[in-house]
């Protein structure tokens, strides 16, 4: 039993990692709604500034333009200045992100928080690429290292002192929370902004607040962490995964509750590495238990408790992306699919391989149509559908199933897995629900597709071409890249995809998706069975993504996770929202900037990509989720409906009724 | 916008696969050799010098005596002086490398290729008086890599350096490029070691796990090792392929250990490698992973003379941090280095002898990282296009000659002959080993075990 208990202990230092990070997720979320997915870039980069500041004595500017570094002190700084200096550092960063970023999107759709964060993430990581290049850094302990005996097990102590801090600043936030005006007026805030205003608060000034105290909490935490958890420009990112796993256990209101559930989920973490070493546990669960478990609790927690996870109540109604009503749909499908033909024809290999990824991309895109535009519900996960079907198709076609069963039967597998993600998704929605179904991303990837007993020893599944009555449809043959009988393929699902998802939305079926998408209680009352449109939206958009699945599948030949990971999914996401998450033509400019799209790659014949690109990309990210907000097929939607009304004059007002069309969202 | 869609899309995979292949930092002073183990790859470390060719497989041939004399002044086996008559139709070679990737970014080994181009155009004559012309495709993620492997497949070059490439499992890389042959570079992942259009001078991490194996048991008569490993496809394919078959066959109890990738806290791993009463713990993880591993086998008290690292252990970065903490403990080695006085003296004057060609001939790049390997990879080519001459380069010849059993390489290795198809690892060439063990200046004592072909002990 000691040994049990050994595991449990040694486990404290990942809790107090994944606690500490939790802290900060609530401390930014309750200051201004916001899941922040860059707060674990936050954590780096202060790290990276205290390290530097430690190894060399130099302070680096964040800033690409100005100087890039000034010494400090030449043989490196004391800890105590390289600490300060990292604090204050991170508290400028939090206050910029808020007045730059997210105050500005205070009243934008979730999603649009979501693309921001990601923006954000991209940023610093490529900032810190730039200013302390991508090698690993090995930084110092700051905390007495050495092992001390707990109840008979030797532990390293700095973990316990990492712990300990989480704890105290854990207490110390919850007082600050319960018994300070700044607290209690956030707390206001957070659950009734109006009633806050009306108090005399600002919850801009509040938000604030919160998140030079977020970053604050990051800085603290990044850099007690370096020495456990080691630093790179990548280290800190997945850490967000656990920590709002815990955040949510916390309700996203409770540091306490946090702080414990971290220090659990790390307990119960190290424990199962104890687990997995006995004779009965079978080989095909060694891989990714681990990882999963983030997941198992989330959904735990969401069953048990979901109907009392808080919702801010912003002051500001949001605003839902244009659902754009799509006209003149045959002759748009037959235009589009010559322009396709024609491209098809005079391109040449290279932008061949283009414009097939930018049809891939776009069907998955129209997955991300459905579920988020029509529906409003945000899944992380959609590249995960497309892997399982390309996964599943890999395995049918390798048994000789035929094409197309076995693509079909790929994308049917992937429906049958985002309506089991999908069903937590009938107890809650907004944030919770993007961090399930990134939670459960996650775990799928690693249950299934690093899974050595479903992938092999290679980690990639080879993927048969396709024929079609004698026709062979593969991708390529030899030299002969790009086959143009595979862009027939690939087009025709593409324009099949993007008519099923025109005639859903001018169907019954697309109106109540928009009713549920924007009152479920009203849209119950109108008789709409909300559950069952949830799931079907889960199944037709995991269907969507599990057809541009195989089809990615068939088109690089294998099928690997690094394909199908859950950063191609918030990738994706962030594409369709720029695009415009709640229209066809949306996911189609989607496609045509996602990675390996035709602007890209017209892009790339004439830019050499370089240093910098990583830093443009990100903040091309949070311009456009801060400047426009619907994305550019929105935008332009929204516009030319404006101008319509404009000459034609106010519609005349009619009772709401779901046989109605509706232009756009409510 | 692109580079976004693939940083994002490569971070996890990177996290994931890569991290554990792409492991230290960037500085450091080894010397040029093609010798980089797959999981030491992205490392300064790994590609160490290598001495002449004393140990190297014992096929004696004219080419392997012409190469091995060839081998005491560290030069390779062309016989031209002088620039190459840039009016002849130039040997195109591909160079697919991967760059600008928050994951890894080796532009170094690009810049040593190149260096080692103009080199060899300049003073060396070319290839039979032909220049070299290096045709250069750098990529950030699958996208890139495919549009990358597609360029060059029918770019009408001789063969490709697939440099350092974490994408070879992610699309059909090697069918992409079908008749092209890949020669030289980094092999990483398990479809690297048998693809029949590879060969590499080196033999991965596949050839480090076996010759450690083998050397543990040699040398320490091991009973029972615990191994830490990370949890990607080339950790497990190199330790199911190179390190399990021979402690079966020594019948070695072992204890596999799994660090994940981003490991955020390394302590359950080695307390259970602490507790497991391993007669060695070898560390398999990236160099990312060393140093928490080292603190931490401090903290649970494993003697330092237990530990066995993988020479991505041995970055400065990481000696500077934690090296008092590793005297004692056994490091691998694909070669010696001039850090190494007791390194055959040959040896040594072969690797100064490249390192000062650098400063040379890739002033840009770093004296460290993978500079020498990109170096020496094209020296190897050269000296391999030029025994068979111009008007030969076709992809069949370039195999079979590679294929022939003959001990070649010498300008910086042990020499590589690709004889290991019969054992499924057609496409890794060279084998050599050393494992020695950190004084407390941090500086290396002579192996008693001399040097350990990892490939030929699979055999």
């Amino acid at each position: 039993m000691d040994v049990y208990l050994q595991f449990l202990l040694l486990g404290v230092g990942a809790g107090a990692v994944y606690a500490g990070t939790g802290l900060g997720l609530v401390l930014a979320y309750q200051g201004s709604g916001v899941i922040n997915f860059a707060h674990g870039g936050m954590m780096m980069y202060s790290a990276y500034v205290y390290d530097e500041l430690r190894d060399t004595g130099d302070y680096v500017f964040p800033i690409i333009g100005l100087p890039a570094r000034v010494n400090v002190a030449a043989e490196g700084t004391s800890l105590p200045v390289a600490m300060a200096l990292a604090l204050l550092t991170s508290a400028a960063l939090g206050l910029a992100v808020h007045l730059l970023v997210f105050r500005p999107l205070r009243s934008a759709p979730l999603l649009a928080k979501v693309v921001a964060s990601v923006g954000i993430m991209i940023t610093i990581q490529a900032i810190v690429v730039l200013r302390f290049g991508a090698q690993n850094e090995t930084v110092a302990a700051i905390l007495p290292n050495d092992s001390v005996d707990v109840l008979g097990t030797r532990i390293p102590q700095d973990r316990l002192w990492l712990a300990l801090t989480v704890a105290v600043t854990a207490v110390a936030l919850e007082a600050v929370y319960r018994l300070t005006r700044f607290g209690l007026a956030t707390r206001a805030a957070a659950s009734h902004e109006k009633g806050a205003i009306l108090l005399g608060y600002s919850p801009s000034l509040l938000a604030a607040g919160n998140w030079v105290l977020a970053s604050l909490v990051a800085a603290v935490f990044g850099i007690l962490t370096a020495p456990i958890s080691g630093l790179t420009p990548i280290t800190y990112t997945l850490l967000v995964v656990p920590a709002l796993a815990v955040a949510l256990v916390g309700r996203l209101q409770s540091f306490l509750v946090t702080a414990a559930a971290g220090l659990a989920l790390g307990m119960f973490q190290s424990e199962l590495l104890k687990i997995q070493s006995w004779s009965w546990f079978p080989d095909w669960a060694q891989t990714g238990v681990r990882e999963g478990l983030p997941f198992l609790v989330i959904i735990a927690v969401l069953f048990v408790g979901g109907r009392a996870l808080p919702s801010r109540d912003a002051i500001v109604v949001e605003r839902h992306p244009f659902a754009v009503l799509p006209r003149h749909v045959t002759p748009t499908a037959i235009a589009l699919s010559s322009v396709g033909l024609v491209l098809l024809v005079t391109f040449d290999s290279g932008l061949r391989l283009n414009l097939y990824y930018t049809m891939t991309a776009a069907i998955i895109a129209l997955s991300i149509v459905v579920l988020t535009g029509y529906v409003g519900q945000v899944s992380l996960a959609q590249a995960v559908f497309a892997g399982m079907a390309g996964f599943v198709l890999a395995k049918l076609a390798a048994n000789s199933v035929p094409f197309p069963i076995a693509p079909l039967l790929g994308a049917a597998a992937a429906t049958v897995l985002g309506v089991i993600v999908g069903v937590p998704a009938l107890r809650i929605r907004g944030a919770q629900l993007a961090v399930v179904t990134l939670a459960a991303g996650v775990a799928i990837e690693a249950f299934v597709f690093k899974n050595a007993s479903f992938v092999g020893a290679t980690g990639a599944l080879r993927v048969e071409e396709p024929t079609l009555f004698g026709l062979e449809l593969a991708a390529s043959r030899g030299t002969d890249f790009n086959r143009w009988e595979f862009g027939l393929l690939v087009m025709a699902m593409t324009v099949i995809s993007c008519l099923l998802v025109v005639n859903l939305r001018r169907s019954s079926t697309g109106r109540r998706f928009l009713a549920v998408r924007a009152n479920e209680r009203a849209a119950a009352a109108a008789g709409v069975d909300v559950a069952r449109t949830k799931l079907l939206a889960f199944g037709l958009s995991s269907f969507l993504a599990g057809l541009g699945g195989a089809l990615l599948a068939y088109l690089r030949g294998v099928v690997s996770s690094d394909s199908f990971g859950i950063f191609v999914s918030l990738t994706l996401v962030a594409f369709a929202y720029l695009g415009g998450i709640a229209s066809v033509a949306g996911a189609v400019v989607a496609g045509l900037i996602a990675p390996g799209g035709l602007v890209i790659g017209l892009i790339d014949k004439v830019v050499e990509g370089g240093k910098y690109s990583t830093l443009v990309g990100g903040l091309t990210l949070i311009l456009t989720a801060v400047l426009n907000p619907d994305g550019v097929v929105g935008k332009i939607s929204r516009d030319l409906h404006a101008g319509r009304r404009k000459v034609s004059g106010p519609e005349p007002a009619r009772p709401a009724t779901l046989a109605a069309p509706t232009g756009e969202g409510s | 916008m692109s580079r976004l869609v693939i940083k994002l899309a490569g971070l996890l995979a990177a996290l994931v696969l890569v991290a554990a292949a792409c492991g230290s930092d960037g500085e450091g002073d080894a010397a040029p050799t093609d010798e980089a183990p797959a999981e030491d790859a992205p490392t300064e470390d790994a590609p160490a010098e290598e001495a002449p060719a004393e140990d190297a497989p014992a096929e004696e041939a004219p080419a392997e005596e012409e190469a091995e004399e060839e081998a005491e002044d560290g030069t390779s086996a062309d016989t031209s002086t002088g620039p190459a008559d840039p009016d002849l139709e130039p040997v195109r070679i591909g160079l697919l490398n991967q760059e600008n990737d928050p994951v890894g970014s080796f532009p170094e080994a690009r810049q040593g290729a190149e260096g080692a181009v103009d080199y060899i155009n300049a003073e060396r004559g070319g290839i039979d008086g032909h220049p070299i012309e290096l045709v250069v495709c750098t990529q950030a993620g699958v996208e890139e890599a495919q549009a990358c492997t597609q360029e060059l497949a029918t770019a009408d070059v001789v063969s490709v350096i697939n440099m350092v490439n974490i994408w070879t499992f992610a699309f059909d890389f090697y069918g992409t490029l079908g008749d092209t042959p890949v020669v030289g570079g980094l092999p990483l992942f398990a479809t690297d070691y048998d693809a029949p259009n590879a060969r590499y001078f080196n033999g991965g991490s596949v050839s480090v796990y076996a010759a450690m194996a083998r050397w543990s048991v040699e040398e320490h008569d091991v009973k029972k090792v615990a191994v830490l490993e990370n949890s990607n496809p080339a950790a497990t394919a190199a330790t199911e392929i190179g390190l399990l078959p021979i402690y079966e066959q020594f019948d070695v109890e072992v204890l596999r250990i799994t660090v994940p990738q981003p490991a955020t806290d390394v302590a359950p791993q080695v307390s259970e490698a602490a507790d497991a009463d391993a007669d060695l713990v070898l560390v398999l993880t990236s160099g990312f992973e060393c140093p928490l591993i080292t603190t931490a086998a401090a903290q649970f008290g494993i003697p330092a003379e237990k530990m066995v690292y993988s020479a991505t252990c041995t970055g400065e970065d990481v000696l500077d941090q934690v090296g008092e903490q590793m005297v004692g403990s056994y490091v691998h080695r694909g070669g010696y280095t001039d850090d190494d006085p007791w390194a055959p003296a040959e040896a040594r004057e072969a690797i100064e002898r490249n390192l000062d060609l650098l400063p040379t001939w890739a002033p840009d790049a770093p004296e460290g990282g993978l500079t020498p390997l990109g170096f020496v990879t094209v020296l190897d080519i050269e000296a391999l296009y030029d025994e068979i001459g111009f008007d030969g380069l076709d992809a069949d010849t370039i195999l079979a000659i590679m294929d022939d059993g003959t001990t070649r390489g010498i300008v910086g290795s042990f020499g590589w002959a690709c004889v290991y198809g019969d054992i499924g690892l057609q496409s890794v060439c060279g084998g050599e080993n050393l494992f020695v063990q950190l004084l407390p200046d941090l500086t290396t004592v002579e192996p008693t075990g001399g040097l350990v072909n990892g490939l030929t002990l699979l055999e």
